[in-house]
């Protein structure tokens, strides 16, 4: 027999990580009396998948006015780049919006769905403090976020919801720590498929980060069966409990302590599991880690997992030029994406526990540059998943009307829903109570409307 | 074949840039002297800092700042070096990895006459190694690139050419793919700016056809009302907010300047951003013949302007500097250039990317102050000398005592590339180039040249692992391409690497062979062995930790061939925690 089985490699490699929350169901331990534990432990399980956009989705040609005089105020502004009408795609949102709504025809995949209830879209979202209009913004009478129109200060505070500090948590982080406090696994509560990310960071317990095509495997140290090995193995695991002082060495052999784990423990589950009957579209790397999003959810049992964060990301959106080239491509991926993971989700018996939401970095400028949009600020995102009530459009659909009343400059403009809200909604679906998303999300306080609605 | 075509790529450079030439000679023939004639060791006064002169300079006076003093080039002459352990941290920073004969050399120089015999190196430049093969496979520049980086002989320049393309970023990852060749002509400013002038360095980024399409300047025009265009933002934004001052105001030592609301000052606003995007219109492909569907397409040459297209309205710029109407494409540029060159946060904010670059991640502010001084004024008057940026770097105290002066917080994650390059340079790597491909690299290791994901680099200046990092408030950009997932990867690759592909047996000519006969030569002699790997892979020696599993790895394996044992060590060595850090 093998003297140094899966089991020893276990306890060696969790030796280091004991209090961070990955061995002993309950180890975190404290009293708990907040109202997400009390719920959260009945049973249900509730999963948020965080969809980012990176590099700023052109969510103003993903739903578009159809008809009309507001149809003609977007193709003005909006120029060669303006879905042709006869393109669209008509909605029939279930409360009617003020104009006829059409979705972009690459987003076809995206259309079962929202006939079918379980995919909704929520207007013109965006980073703002307090409620204010386009002329508030001009005339800099309401407070304003900080670096507008950049990339990694814009996404920062859609991810952070908290606008002072850089270096704070993000929100999907704080509530991770306020809602799995009792949960088994904890370092498992959160998982990126793309590596780190402000939504996760900052928790107590650090995500777990593993990427689509699954948990990597140690050449020449995996063979539990090779005593060959076993004396690498054990001088390998041994050197990172050592005792480092130098910041840098000791959380280089706590990310391989960790690493070692998951390589593991969940590889052992994902192996056990085998592949989702549902076919993954090729070519989509957001499918993929969508798809390894729907593996991790359906062996959650064997982690004793209540609440889950997954964040998932696809790039490109910055299109700056080529913009009819590229948006196409990119807009088929969502849908096809969303679409596929709508059905894994069915597959696997998840579909009434698991949201999916879109976030960006922000939206684009109406106006276009010649071949492409620039950094604008509202933004229509995508909520999808049983809970939602799908096949509507929440919130405000702007004027799409370059210095019309919704512009704050050069086609850039101002959200009518702060992101604040759009989490809030999703967090007291999760099962915060309203008092500790108010916590939770600093400027919701400014206000009124603390749940969108598109949750039930 | 090489040297003709390499002697050809520096006519050509010469020729386009007869000026800048000139400017770089003089700046390393300053800082040479500088350097030999040890003016750098006065120490003393920190206030060298003139802002009036930068002030007076912006926009039309060009890059000359009215001369302050001496620059503060590290606190004493740091020659010579104390022994094989600091030659090797040193070279860690100034090289992709210390060999044992640079450590002998470096030893017998010191760090200044190294420094010094470094700049006047001629440049291994990349586009004459991507071009061998043709046409280039796929990611070839990535080939090209480990080949240069692991065995060219100016391995300073070759460093802070790396780290350049980390702030004047381009990628393939989004569109220029097919344009190997290209991407590594752009690495080639970089390569023959290295010691050379910031200003120039971007100017010629910014008419780079590569950076041109990849931040989408190339083919911007002036507005178009009826249509409903105005230009695009792209460039005017990132060589703002990345490529020179960065979003917020900053005083000489990087701290951030806050208003009264303690809110960080922003630097600039959205109408600057604009202006500037106005400035950068009508520029194109060198001769292009169609605007909006090239068919003539010069991804070498710099880009052209085309007066047609440029906007001719007046452009107020940073700090309500104005350019005047009716301005040619060319004047705006150079004057809108001019303008950021010379606002006073370039300094801090490159010094800061440098010293993270090649020396500590939580540089101490008055370390960020003496390199930003150099930046300012080099000693002969000239501002944004990138050698005396480098120089100051490199010998500074802070660099050169920090390992003991702050042990448990200072150094830095290594990149994995340089892990890579490091253990290939140890250990005498041959890379046949017919070859040789590594364009799987990206994939494995999160990391591989003109790869970034975007233009926000590899990694965020500001990235604090969570854990003891992020408690003790330092950051530790490295760490973002570090996780449960990639650590995994890169350790199989130091493995393979390590151990499978160390013999002429090993049939993999596409990867690199190491060659280990030298450590192999010190088995049964464990002191003298674990010695050498502690200076060829730590820069250190080996903690107590390490020694106590070597021995018992060593015991473990005292039936193996001595080949195997010493591959054991090797990979011990190079996986440890230790090894990962540099300090």
């Amino acid at each position: 027999m093998n003297k140094f089985t899966r089991r020893r490699f276990l306890e060696l490699g969790c030796r280091t990580i004991v209090g961070s929350g990955l061995v002993g169901a309950g180890v975190a331990g404290g009293s708990v009396t907040n109202a997400a534990h009390a719920q959260a432990t009945s049973g249900n399980y509730k999963a948020l998948v965080c969809i980012h956009l990176n590099g700023g989705n052109d969510g103003f040609n993903m739903i578009v006015p159809a008809a009309g005089a507001a149809y003609n105020e977007y193709a003005n502004g909006r120029g060669h780049l303006a879905v042709p009408a006869s393109d669209l795609l008509q909605l029939n949102p279930a409360t009617a919006n003020t104009t006829a709504i059409g979705l972009n025809p690459h987003m076809a995949a995206l259309k079962p769905s929202f006939e079918n209830g379980s995919l909704g879209f929520q207007a013109n979202v965006g980073t703002m403090l307090e409620p204010g209009s386009a002329e508030d913004v001009r005339n800099k009478s309401i407070r304003l976020p900080e670096q507008l129109f950049s990339h990694n200060d814009q996404t920062r505070q859609w991810q952070k919801l908290n606008h002072t500090h850089h270096s704070d948590a993000g929100w999907g982080a704080r509530a991770s720590d306020l809602i799995a406090k009792g949960q088994a696994n904890r370092n498992l509560t959160s998982i990126s498929l793309t590596g780190s990310n402000n939504w996760q960071a900052g928790s107590e317990f650090s995500a777990f980060n593993i990427d689509s095509e699954g948990v990597r495997s140690y050449s020449g140290m995996d063979n539990y069966s090779a005593d060959w090995q076993l004396p690498r193995r054990e001088a390998f695991i041994e050197l990172l409990h050592a005792q480092y002082n130098n910041v840098f060495e000791k959380a280089y052999a706590e990310l391989q302590t960790r690493a070692l784990v998951l390589s593991t423990n969940v590889g052992a589950a994902l192996a056990k599991r085998g592949e989702l009957q549902t076919p993954v579209p090729a070519d989509n790397p957001l499918a993929a880690q969508l798809a390894m999003v729907a593996k991790l959810i359906s062996v959650k049992d064997e982690f004793s997992l209540y609440r889950q964060f997954f964040y998932v990301e696809l790039g490109g959106f910055d299109t700056h030029d080529y913009q009819l080239e590229k948006q196409p491509a990119l807009y088929r991926k969502i849908a096809e994406a969303m679409a596929f993971f709508n059905q894994a989700l069915v597959e696997i018996g998840y579909q009434d526990d698991v949201v999916s939401f879109t976030t960006s970095d922000f939206g684009r400028t109406v106006t276009s540059n010649g071949d492409g949009t620039d950094h604008g600020w509202g933004n229509h995102h995508i909520v999808m998943g049983n809970p939602v009530n799908g096949g509507d459009i929440f919130g405000l659909m702007p004027r799409i009307l370059v210095n019309g009343p919704d512009d704050s400059r050069n086609g850039r403009i101002v959200p009518t829903t702060s992101v604040s809200q759009y989490a809030a909604t999703m967090l007291q679906w999760l099962g915060l109570s309203q008092n500790e998303v108010d916590q939770l999300l600093p400027s919701l306080a400014n206000f009124n409307q603390k749940n969108l609605g598109f949750l039930s | 074949m090489i040297t003709s075509m390499l002697m050809e790529r520096m006519n050509r450079l010469r020729l386009n840039n007869r000026v800048r030439i000139q400017k770089i000679t003089t700046g390393v023939q300053a800082l040479a002297v500088c350097l030999l004639l040890a003016a750098c060791s006065g120490g003393g006064d920190s206030d060298l800092y003139d802002e009036n002169g930068i002030e007076t300079g912006s926009v039309s006076s060009g890059n000359k700042v009215s001369n302050t003093g001496v620059p503060q080039l590290g606190a004493a002459l740091p020659s010579p070096v104390d022994d094989d352990y600091a030659a090797a941290r040193f070279l860690q920073r100034a090289t992709f990895g210390p060999t044992l004969s640079d450590i002998a050399h470096l030893r017998q120089l010191g760090y200044t006459a190294w420094i010094a015999e470094q700049m006047q190196k001629p440049a291994t430049f990349l586009l004459p190694v991507t071009r061998e093969h043709n046409p280039p496979r796929w990611a070839e520049h990535v080939n090209s690139w480990l080949i240069n980086s692991t065995t060219a002989d100016d391995q300073l320049r070759q460093r802070v050419a790396f780290a350049l393309s980390q702030f004047f970023v381009v990628s393939d990852q989004n569109g220029l793919g097919d344009q190997q060749a290209a991407l590594a002509n752009y690495y080639d400013i970089l390569v023959a700016n290295s010691f050379g002038n910031f200003r120039d360095l971007m100017e010629q980024v910014t008419l780079s056809p590569i950076m041109g399409d990849y931040l989408s300047m190339k083919g911007n025009q002036k507005p178009d009302t009826e249509k409903g265009i105005r230009p695009d933002e792209n460039y005017a934004r990132e060589l703002l907010q990345l490529f020179s001052i960065g979003l917020v105001q900053l005083e000489l030592d990087g701290t951030v300047v806050l208003d009264d609301n303690d809110v960080p000052v922003a630097t600039y606003d959205q109408q600057v951003v604009e202006a500037f995007a106005h400035v950068f219109t009508g520029w194109h492909f060198k001769d292009v013949e169609n605007w909006n569907y090239p068919k003539v397409k010069d991804w070498y040459a710099p880009m052209q302007a085309y007066q047609d297209k440029h906007d001719q309205g007046e452009k107020t710029l940073l700090n309500g500097a104005v350019l005047p109407a009716g301005q040619s494409a060319e004047k705006d540029l150079e004057d809108a250039l001019d303008n950021i060159f010379n606002h006073p946060n370039v300094a801090p904010f490159f010094a800061q990317h440098m010293i993270r670059q090649l020396v500590t991640s939580n540089p101490s502010s008055a370390y960020i102050a003496r390199v930003a001084t150099a930046f300012n004024n080099d000693g002969s008057g000239i501002r944004g000398n990138i050698a005396a940026v480098v120089a100051a770097t490199l010998l500074d105290d802070e660099a050169l005592n920090g390992y003991r002066q702050n042990p448990q917080t200072f150094g830095k994650l290594r990149e994995p590339l340089i892990r890579l390059t490091s253990l290939w340079r140890a250990f005498d790597a041959r890379l046949i180039n017919s070859k040789f491909t590594y364009g799987w690299l990206r994939n494995r290791f999160n990391q591989a040249p003109l790869q970034a994901p975007s233009v926000f680099n590899f990694f965020s200046p500001s990235f604090s692992q969570s854990g003891v990092i992020r408690d003790m408030n330092l950051v530790s950009p490295e760490f973002q391409i570090h996780d449960e997932s990639s650590i995994i990867e890169l350790t199989s690759a130091m493995l393979a690497h390590s151990i499978w592909q160390n013999t002429e047996s090993v049939s993999d000519a596409d990867l690199a062979l190491i060659d280990i006969t030298g450590l192999m030569l010190l088995d049964g002699q464990r002191e003298a062995l674990f010695e050498l790997l502690g200076k060829l892979t730590l820069a250190k020696p080996p903690s107590a930790g390490l020694l106590t599993q070597a021995n018992k790895l060593l015991d473990a394996r005292k039936n193996a061939s001595s080949e195997t044992r010493t591959e054991e060590m090797l990979f011990l060595f190079i996986s440890s925690p230790e090894a990962a850090v540099q300090r």
